[in-house]
């Protein structure tokens, strides 16, 4: 039985459409193939896509389950430690900036009392530098983010509205609903871009 | 054999001793059980740890699993149990309202937020579902159709050679060919280097 | 006299909603209060059009305090705030703005109500910091919603999400470290200023559902209008301008909208984080109300 023959089976299995005998040849040999395991399991992401269901488990979930039961049957013992070893383990690059930085968690968990911050000195040239050890990220940017920012992201500066954005997002900051969280986009580069209009109305209301 | 009955198949190759039989349950249902995790625990990495727990709680329950119900269904109901204990076991206490088995992914009474974790896996979701969107639309229209009746309408086989007019053999191997299809198409993206992976 | 037990069930989970709902007024009250009492500082990182900026800020609350952010990735960017003036500092040159003073603040835990429906969505760990996450989701399509991460032991806002109709997130800001001060300081009263009055104004346009001013500016030849829903801020800026403007112009920076619409030489320009369509149709109501 060539390849191909074996993935059609193996579609029909998947939407229970195979005779019983061959599915029960199939079932046997999925345990055992791996290239078909992987068939089987981008097929059922696939399924959850159009769906649109939510595909939140990482591509090697499944890696760790099998990890986690095979040293599960072979030591019983309390497992949070083991597991929280068995992630490091198993952790490689992260998908970007953002999550990393997210993940290493640098804060002081209590509250501290904070004594001096030199306001007037408060320049470029006299901001406390933050090391870039701070930020350092276990990661690469992975083909998706990368993507998705050459998509979404289109430079198109527009200097004669930029004083409004600059306006709004200082009443936004100074008296807002979000504290201090609309000054942040405002010293990002802008990456202003034309938006789709919605029909308009040819009179007003 | 229906999917139900495709479950028990493994299911009983794993009760006979075949424990890799279990991996294609695992990687069968492993999105279905994050949703449902997600809809508890709302951090991804205490989620992860909760769906792997999920796991492992139901192959060790294999043994006295007799096939009363589906698969999926006692799936289900560990997954919502050991997502409550873990909150139980924080101090924090689980939702008064239990999310119902067939509307895993959407919520009662009114509107949600997404509870996925992190922006960046919304994102990349969303990339991966408009992939998928676009591989189906560049299908020839015969491919295009059989796929839809099947993935998004549900239909039988049976139903859709009624549907499209042709043989059951005829659903059966377009059906394949637009999953292929789209496969070749998204296996750059889905198994492309550390997408998924993060940093602990 | 005993209840039915179908109706006595009914009341109790009322009245747990009820309580839960109230429990998320009661952090966000928290959280409007911590901005005045607490200092605290650290960095965030801002997830916007699929990218990310790390923004170091610091805050220090009070008739003294002062907000100082400044950009941690891309060009050097800062912003210094204090009671006297706003400065915006690039490599080489500053602008410096005027300080706003505002007679009602944005948020308004009475009114959130009648715009979203509020939500525990349980706990997280951000900044090492417990975080309790409110969800604020809009009843309508006039605004977005939200997701807000509060530290419950201080009060302190943690984390912003606005997302979008479809569930899509629109920008995020989240504290990746924080330090934040035990002292509490004593809040400081708001400035008793007059609220506008525009029942009679004919040169106000109707507002979105929702929104209601809070303050009104008049400078540099321009009139501003800002309004919030209790939660959601816009401001509309008229004004008469020499040049034209031929058409209904929208920019985007992150999840804040502007729209921009002129008829002769009176224009309109909406600004806020709020829907498309919602500063669109508010720039041709004001462009309309202004030909009277």
């Amino acid at each position: 039985m060539n390849d191909e023959t074996i993935r059609e089976q193996l579609s029909s299995l998947m939407d229970g459409e195979l005779a019983a005998d061959s599915a029960k040849f199939l079932s046997k040999r999925l345990g055992n193939d791996p290239e078909l395991l992987s068939t089987w399991e981008r097929w059922h992401g696939l399924r959850d896509a159009l769906r649109k269901q939510d595909t939140l488990a990482p591509v090697d979930f499944c890696a760790r389950v099998r990890l986690a039961l095979d040293e599960d049957l072979a030591v019983e013992a309390s497992v949070p430690a083991r597991r929280a070893a068995l992630w490091r383990t198993l952790a490689g690059t992260a998908i970007a900036a953002g999550v990393a930085a997210m993940a290493l968690m640098l804060g002081q968990p209590t509250l501290v009392p904070i004594e001096s911050f030199d306001a007037g000195a408060a320049t470029l040239a006299h901001v406390a530098p933050v090391t870039t050890t701070d930020l350092t990220p276990n990661w690469r940017l992975s083909p998706v983010a990368d993507r998705q920012s050459f998509v979404l992201a289109q430079p198109q500066v527009s200097n004669e509205f930029d004083q409004y954005f600059v306006d709004h997002g200082l009443a936004n900051g100074s008296n807002g609903a979000s504290g201090v969280v609309p000054y942040v986009p405002m010293v990002v580069v802008p990456a202003t871009s034309v938006g789709v209009v919605p029909e308009q109305t040819n009179s007003p209301r | 054999m229906s999917e139900a009955e495709a479950d028990l198949e493994l299911v009983r190759r794993v009760q006979a001793g075949q424990k890799s039989a279990f991996d294609p349950l695992v990687r069968k249902y492993q999105h279905k059980v994050f949703a449902i995790i997600s809809r508890y625990v709302h951090n991804h990495a205490e989620a992860q740890d909760v769906a792997q727990d999920t796991f492992i709680r139901a192959y060790r329950a294999l043994a006295n699993f007799r096939g009363d119900s589906a698969f999926y269904t006692w799936l289900y109901t560990i997954a919502t149990n050991t997502a409550k204990n873990h909150l139980v076991s924080q101090g924090r206490r689980p939702p008064g309202d239990d999310i119902q088995i067939d509307d895993a992914a959407m919520l009662e009474g009114g509107m949600r937020l997404r509870d996925s974790a992190t922006p960046e896996r919304e994102m990349m979701r969303q990339e991966i579902e408009r992939a998928v969107t676009t591989a189906v639309d560049r299908l020839p229209e015969d491919l295009r159709k059989a796929i839809t009746l099947r993935e998004v309408d549900g239909l039988s086989y049976e139903e859709i050679a009624t549907a499209m007019n042709c043989p059951i053999g005829t659903v059966r191997s377009r059906i394949f060919r637009a999953r292929d299809a789209i496969d070749q198409n998204l296996r750059p993206l889905l198994d492309g280097p550390d997408i998924g992976m993060e940093a602990v | 006299m005993r209840l039915p037990f179908l109706l006595l069930a009914t009341v109790l989970t009322l009245l747990g909603s009820t309580s839960r709902a109230n429990e998320s007024i009661d952090l966000l009250v928290a959280a409007q209060r911590a901005q005045a009492t607490r200092a605290f500082e650290g960095v965030v990182v801002f997830m916007h059009d699929g990218k990310f900026d790390a923004v170091r800020v610091v805050h220090r609350p009070g008739q003294s305090g002062f907000e100082h952010v400044s950009s941690l990735s891309g060009m050097p960017r800062a912003l210094f705030r204090d009671a006297r003036e706003v400065r915006i500092e690039v490599p080489g040159g500053a602008q410096r703005l005027s300080p706003m003073v505002f007679a009602q603040t944005a948020f308004d835990a009475g009114r959130i109500g009648a715009s979203y429906q509020l939500a525990d969505a349980g706990s997280e760990r951000i900044a090492g910091f417990i975080a309790r996450i409110v969800d604020a989701v809009a009843r309508d399509e006039h605004r977005y919603s939200q997701r807000m991460w509060i530290s419950p032991e201080s009060g302190v806002l943690l984390g912003v999400a606005l997302i979008g109709p479809r569930r899509e997130t629109l920008q995020q800001v989240m504290f990746t470290s924080l330090s934040v001060d035990a002292r509490e300081q004593q809040a400081q009263a708001l400035a008793a200023l007059p609220l506008p009055t525009t029942d009679d104004d004919a040169s106000i346009p109707s507002l979105p559902a929702g929104f209601r001013i809070i303050a009104t500016r008049n400078e540099r030849g321009r009139r501003s209008l800002i309004m919030s829903d209790g939660l959601a801020m816009i401001t509309l800026y008229l004004e008469t301008r020499g040049d034209d403007l031929d058409r209904m112009t929208t920019l985007r920076r992150g999840a804040t909208q502007l729209a921009a619409r002129q008829l002769g030489h009176e224009r309109a320009v909406v600004v806020g984080e709020v829907p498309l369509s919602t500063a669109v149709e508010l720039a041709n109501r004001a462009v309309g109300a202004e030909k009277h």
